[in-house]
């Protein structure tokens, strides 16, 4: 499935979301968790992920740790208290967004539908 | 997930270096991401997929990265350097800063020369460069472990290191140009006839920046490589 334009927009709000479920993360472990929660569907590619979590970072939305794994070093990415913030309000802009988008693809529902 | 042999580790540590990369960050990053990657495989899929990961991890996307994140650094450091400076100036901190400058300006009045005032304002300077070269002590030692690790052989520095080091020798840089082309320009011996309280002030402007400078390391040495 060729996703990538769609999901550019939303991948700040994607990194944001699994790192608060997920106390820190390495940027192979995101790519992983993402094709596993979407079976597949959803490939986030190492150009978009890398430069994402960077600019989170220097925005102050993540912090990172520097961690020796198995004779190398690993570089995790955690949610800083603003980063815990911005994570629900880019998911209830992302939420508004998808239900606006359902609107227009299906212009018979009602305007109270919720996703 | 398997360990990688002797000979594959070797090709992927051969594929990192072949980038030349200058960053550390990016470095240990993306050899992370190879040898995660590659340990989800099979030792018959080996090659194709560390074939795959070099089209993905092309030399021009790595630099393109790593100069994106030096820029990005860069801008961290100076917000962060400027909010430290400007919280000097509430309201606590203004009135320790009048706090010391009263018992500074009280032991200024025992300066006897324009040779004390010039070691008094060369002081903060001395602990700026003293502190660079620990840095860069302690940086290259933290490195010089990844540089082994990954069988790296051209120069690798933390993104982090140039933008706090250029931030130290700014002060260095402007009043030795002051003191200097005064002395050459107008022949003025700034050091010498320089009032004590005018140097004091100096001084103390310079140990603020000194210490707004160390409390940047502080932060960023907690979860960065320098």
């Amino acid at each position: 499935m060729s996703n990538n334009n769609l999901i550019k927009g939303s991948l700040q709000t994607i990194i944001l979301k699994l790192l608060e479920e997920n106390e820190k993360m390495y940027g192979y472990e995101i790519t992983q968790r993402v094709k596993e929660l979407t079976a597949g569907e959803i490939k986030i590619t190492e150009g978009a992920l890398y430069p994402a979590l960077h600019k989170l970072e220097a925005e102050g939305l993540l912090s990172t740790e520097i961690q020796q794994v198995d004779n190398r070093v690993r570089k995790y990415y955690s949610l800083t208290k603003d980063g815990q913030k911005e994570v629900t309000s880019k998911m209830s802009e992302l939420q508004g967004f998808v239900e606006n988008l359902q609107r227009i693809l299906t212009p018979d529902l009602k305007p109270g539908f919720n996703i | 997930m398997r360990k990688l042999s002797e000979q594959e580790l070797e090709q992927v540590k051969k594929a990192i270096a072949s980038k030349e990369l200058t960053s550390v960050e990016i470095l240990v990053e993306i050899y992370d991401h190879y040898m995660s990657h590659l340990e989800d495989f099979q030792r018959s899929e080996f090659e194709d997929e560390l074939g795959k990961l070099e089209v993905r991890f092309t030399s021009g996307y790595c630099h393109a990265l790593q100069a994106k994140l030096n820029k990005e650094i860069r801008k961290d450091v100076g917000k962060l350097h400027w909010k430290i400076i400007q919280r000097n100036f509430h309201l606590p901190r203004i009135m320790n800063i009048i706090g010391f400058m009263s018992v500074a300006f009280y032991l200024s009045s025992s300066i006897g020369n324009g040779k004390e005032a010039a070691i008094m304002m060369i002081f903060p300077l001395l602990i700026l460069k003293i502190f660079h070269l620990y840095l860069l002590a302690r940086s290259s030692i933290r490195i010089k472990i990844i540089k082994r690790s990954v069988n790296q052989k051209s120069h690798l520095q933390s993104s982090l290191f140039y933008p706090i080091s250029e931030r130290m020798y700014l002060p260095v840089i402007v009043v030795y140009s002051i003191v200097w082309f005064s002395d050459m320009m107008f022949d003025i011996q700034v050091s010498s006839n320089i009032a004590p309280q005018i140097a004091l002030i100096f001084s103390i402007l310079l140990f603020i920046y000194v210490i707004s400078v160390l409390e940047i390391w502080k932060i960023k040495s907690k979860t960065s490589l320098i």
